[in-house]
């Protein structure tokens, strides 16, 4: 999908702001999914990813599932350096709750400038629906995930 | 990777969409898009 998106832009990349993930992998056996969110993963993974999209940069990067054995901070600092090295312009955390939202804005609290929300919207509000004024406070936008859908 | 989606997508953009949203893990089935996003971004 990246390289058809890729290809896709080529010569509309101003027009458009483009979003992308980092942290679910197939795994060896690719009959499952693995999480990872290592500073070098994260790094390699935005490499990859540049390259695939033919960009130079990505307007929104977000670690799609956090990693349960790597600490938040470490995942989002080396998304930090990302931004800092001009890769990446904001980042973004998906499915997350309130708390770890504000352990990553601590880290980098210029930077986190979006989160998704599982199951926001009028069709069916999940649980995760409370998540949105907390998060608010925190980042600059809340993007529903399958707002009718779910 | 058709040369269908590739027009469909540009199609898309000229028409006014705006977000394209991807992941690896979507495979190649999903591509969430938006608009009107670009004039709220930073640029």
């Amino acid at each position: 999908m990246s390289k058809l998106i890729g290809a896709a832009i080529r010569g509309r990349r101003d027009k458009v702001v483009l979003a992308t993930k980092f942290g679910v992998k197939v795994n060896d056996a690719r009959n499952g999914i693995v999480l990872d969110g290592r500073p070098e993963y994260v790094a390699a993974a935005c490499e990859a990813s540049l390259r695939r999209l033919g960009t130079d940069v990505i307007d929104l990067y977000y670690c799609h599932r956090l990693d349960p054995n790597v600490p938040i901070e470490d995942t989002v600092g080396a998304m930090a350096q990302l931004v800092a090295a001009g890769k990446v312009r904001a980042l973004g955390l998906s499915e997350v709750g309130p708390e770890l939202i504000r352990r990553a804005h601590a880290r980098a609290p210029h930077h986190c400038a979006a989160e998704r929300v599982l199951a926001v919207g009028a069709a069916r509000r999940g649980p995760n629906h409370r998540n949105v004024p907390r998060a608010r406070h925190y980042v600059g936008a809340v993007q529903p995930i399958g707002p009718i859908r779910r | 990777m058709t040369a269908r989606s590739v027009e469909t997508i540009r199609s898309a953009i000229d028409l006014g969409v705006d977000f394209l949203d991807t992941s690896d893990g979507y495979g190649a089935a999903l591509i969430a898009t938006a608009t009107n996003v670009r004039g709220f971004w930073p640029q």
